[in-house]
């Protein structure tokens, strides 16, 4: 007795399973086509928006930094400041206290190790009587 | 079982989908292959578009980075008029306002027009601009307004023909050009106006494109206008049928590169020192120009540089062009006695004489060449340094005299005169020098007068400016620095010396000479300082009239540095027809001592003026008889 499965007019598993796979592999890559160039219509909407957000931006900037050259024009601020009665005056050279640059105080660590330093390197010899003269 | 019927039909049917099919394929053939050339810009033409775009031209600040010319983003507002079709007027009344124009002429540029082609067709105007540099702010303003246009009609009992005529009317009557404008502001409007100078348009074509450019036309916008403008962007790309960009088929994209910031040596609060004081000036002494230049002699920086009468270079269409000349590099003019200067630093250079040395100085008049000429006291013998304190005529005659026509002529030369000193500012004129071959016998005691010849004010701001160097001519600095938009620099201009006009110690005698000149015997005592000492020389030159002098219009001037021994700052003012007044030392030494008491305030120089000294001259000052023991008692 033949084995039913091995008849010819049996239904075949294996190659039935391998083109619903087949499809469904052509399916998901066409679905995944179509999605991707979905993505990337939505994302070039995106770069479109992002761009005339950058434009306004880069306006807006320009718009500020132009107010704020104008409120920081000389004419602006004097005539604002004899507007607002404020009494302004830039000091004069006789209110104006100059201190004498302070003398730097000789750092006798320092220019020890200095010493040292150049003793080290040969720049400085000791001399036969114990006193240091340089090259 | 077919029959040969169905045989038949089949065979009819096979027959005419072959036929179909090779159609097609021929006809696919014929649009690909044989009409490709044709057919593939047409093609392209319905998808393509090409967009160019407009880069930020860059600032002009000055040295403390405060803007002194600044762009804001712009549109060019067009039309089409025949999508407004006969609401013409309805449009003018809403738009007229905020696009501040007239309503007639915005009637007149809404309006259709007909006119006929070649073949007799009739066509009518599709596109016509109705404002420039309109911005952004104002553009959105007439969106918003054209959209919410009614016109009179409900919209539910429109017709669909109707209907698509105001949408298209609302939405696509309006537009902007599409390729951007910039709006150049300068928002300390008058301030430096002659320096900054001004933009305009200028029309080119780009691609078959026609695209209008801001173009500097004067000043630094003019000089630096490559620097400034920058290089402009495009981008190709596809559009879908509703005219939306496909971003991802963008086939060249590349973005503007801004123009460089330009930073120049100016200071906007000197500046406005300058300004404010030769403004006063000028109503008092009502001349019909007054030029201000404010430069440090080491290094050749000018820290402000001011011409009256001057114009708002956000509007300078409204001002004549005599406004809008920049008097201090354009103009060229006798200078007169501050001239004496090149012909005693020569003498002394020389060693052809000594400042401690007597000139005769004929007692006022003296005849030379077939022409007599005049000091205005009779000045006996003067020493050399008395001659330039007095500012004797016939003293610097006889100096020109003993220096000799080739050296005097060599001085000339070397403190700069006859030759552009190289501001970077258009315009410049050289001035006019003669050799001496072309001399008539009088032209060596008139030059050293300042007579003779012609020089610009900034010509003889930096032979000044030469002495007070230790004899080192600098060449004029305007720019400091070009930068990038992210504040890195790209260019630093250096100070330039252009030469060794004569030896430190022949400039330390003129300087000596020059402090005389603001004592109480010199002709310029209301230009000493409170706080600093200083050295100058007044001017004050007869303006040629019908082939002679006139006897009442002058040239006044007064150029002097300070501190006189360590000078940071040489101001130089010169007016042209002061009607109240008119020699150098009244009218111009006044607006000096103004101009340098505030300026050494604002940059902070150290006075070399000692308290008591100041305490003495202003009391000396307040009781001119007092007596020099009393003030010390007091």
């Amino acid at each position: 007795m033949k084995n039913r499965k091995r008849h010819e007019s049996a239904v075949r598993v294996g190659a039935a399973v391998k083109t619903v796979l087949l499809c469904a592999a052509l399916g998901a890559a066409g679905v995944g086509y179509v999605g991707l160039k979905n993505q990337i219509h939505r994302l070039s909407q995106e770069i479109v928006r992002k761009e005339k957000q950058l434009e306004n931006l880069r306006a807006d900037n320009a718009r500020q930094a132009q107010q704020l050259a104008t409120l920081r024009a000389p004419p602006f601020l004097h005539a604002r400041a004899a507007e607002l009665r404020l009494g302004l005056i830039p000091p004069q050279p006789a209110q104006i206290v100059r201190l004498p640059e302070p003398s730097v105080p000789m750092d006798t660590g320092a220019v020890e190790a200095a010493r040292r330093m150049q003793l080290a390197e040969g720049v400085v010899e000791t001399a036969p009587s114990g006193r240091r003269s340089l090259h | 079982m077919i029959t040969a019927r169905q045989l038949r039909r089949m065979g009819f049917i096979g027959g005419l989908l072959i036929l179909g099919f090779a159609g097609l394929g021929y006809r696919l053939v014929e649009l690909h292959v044989v009409q490709h050339e044709v057919l593939l810009p047409q093609s392209e033409a319905n998808t393509r578009r090409s967009f160019l775009f407009t880069p930020r031209r860059g600032e002009i600040r000055d040295i403390r980075g405060n803007p002194l010319a600044v762009s804001l983003p712009a549109k060019t507002v067009c039309a089409d008029p025949s999508l407004i079709g006969p609401h013409a007027e309805e449009v003018t009344r809403a738009l007229a306002p905020i696009l501040a124009m007239p309503e007639a002429r915005l009637y007149e540029l809404l309006s259709r027009r007909w006119r006929t082609n070649a073949q007799g067709q009739w066509l009518t105007n599709r596109f016509v601009i109705l404002k420039r540099k309109v911005p952004l702010e104002t553009w959105e303003q007439i969106r918003h307004t054209m959209t919410n246009l009614t016109f009179g009609v409900e919209g539910r009992k429109l017709t669909r023909a109707q209907a698509q005529f105001y949408y298209n009317l609302r939405t696509k009557a309006i537009f902007p050009y599409p390729v951007e404008d910039q709006l150049r502001i300068y928002p300390n409007q008058r301030l430096a106006s002659h320096v900054l100078g001004y933009v305009g348009l200028r029309e080119t074509e780009v691609n078959g494109q026609p695209v209008f450019e801001t173009v500097g036309m004067d000043g630094i916008e003019r000089v630096f206008d490559r620097q400034l403008a920058g290089v402009r962007g495009w981008r190709v790309t596809e559009k879908d049928g509703k005219n939306r960009e496909l971003v991802f088929l963008r086939q060249e994209d590349v973005e503007p590169a801004d123009g460089l910031n330009v930073v120049l040596t100016l200071d906007a609060q000197v500046q406005y020192i300058v300004e404010t004081e030769i403004a006063a000036a000028a109503r008092q002494h009502q001349p019909d120009s007054i030029t201000c230049l404010v430069v440090r002699p080491r290094t050749g920086e000018i820290l402000a540089m001011a011409t009256l009468p001057d114009f708002d270079p956000n509007a300078p269409g409204d001002y004549p062009p005599d406004a809008r000349r920049n008097r201090m590099v354009t103009d060229m003019n006798e200078p007169g006695s501050t001239f004496k200067i090149v012909v005693v630093a020569g003498a002394l250079n020389e060693g052809a004489v000594r400042l401690e040395d007597v000139i005769f100085c004929e007692n006022g008049a003296f005849a030379f060449g077939g022409r007599v000429l005049h000091d205005h006291h009779r000045y006996g013998n003067l020493t050399v340094e008395g001659i330039i304190t007095k500012s004797s005529n016939i003293g610097a005659a006889k100096l020109g005299m003993k220096l000799g026509e080739e050296r005097l002529y060599h001085y000339i030369r070397a403190f700069g005169f006859g030759e552009r000193t190289g501001v970077s500012l258009p315009g410049e004129t050289p001035g006019l020098v003669y050799a001496p071959k072309n001399w008539e016998k009088v032209k060596i005691a008139q030059i050293p007068m300042g007579h003779g010849l012609a020089v610009t004010r900034m010509q003889m701001a930096y032979a000044m400016c030469a002495i007070a160097n230790g004899g080192v001519l600098m060449r004029p600095l305007l720019v400091d620095r070009l930068e990038d938009p992210d504040g890195n620099v790209v260019v630093k201009y250096q100070p330039h010396p252009v030469r060794q006009v004569i030896r430190p110690e022949a400039a330390a005698q003129m300087v000596r000479a020059l402090k005389t000149v603001v004592t109480r015997e010199g002709t310029a005592y209301k230009a000493r300082l409170e706080h600093y000492t200083c050295a100058g020389k007044t001017g004050t030159a007869q303006k040629p009239e019908n082939g002679g002098y006139s006897h009442d219009k002058y040239y006044s001037s007064f150029i002097g540095f300070f501190p006189a021994d360590q000078p940071e700052v040489c101001v130089s003012i010169v007016m042209d027809y002061p009607k109240h007044g008119y020699y150098g030392g009244e009218v111009c030494g006044p607006v000096f001592q103004r101009i340098a008491e505030r300026i050494g305030n604002y940059l902070n120089l150290k006075p070399d003026v000692e308290p008591a000294q100041q305490a003495e001259g202003r009391l000396a000052a307040r009781l001119p008889g007092a007596s020099a023991k009393r003030v010390e008692r007091n």
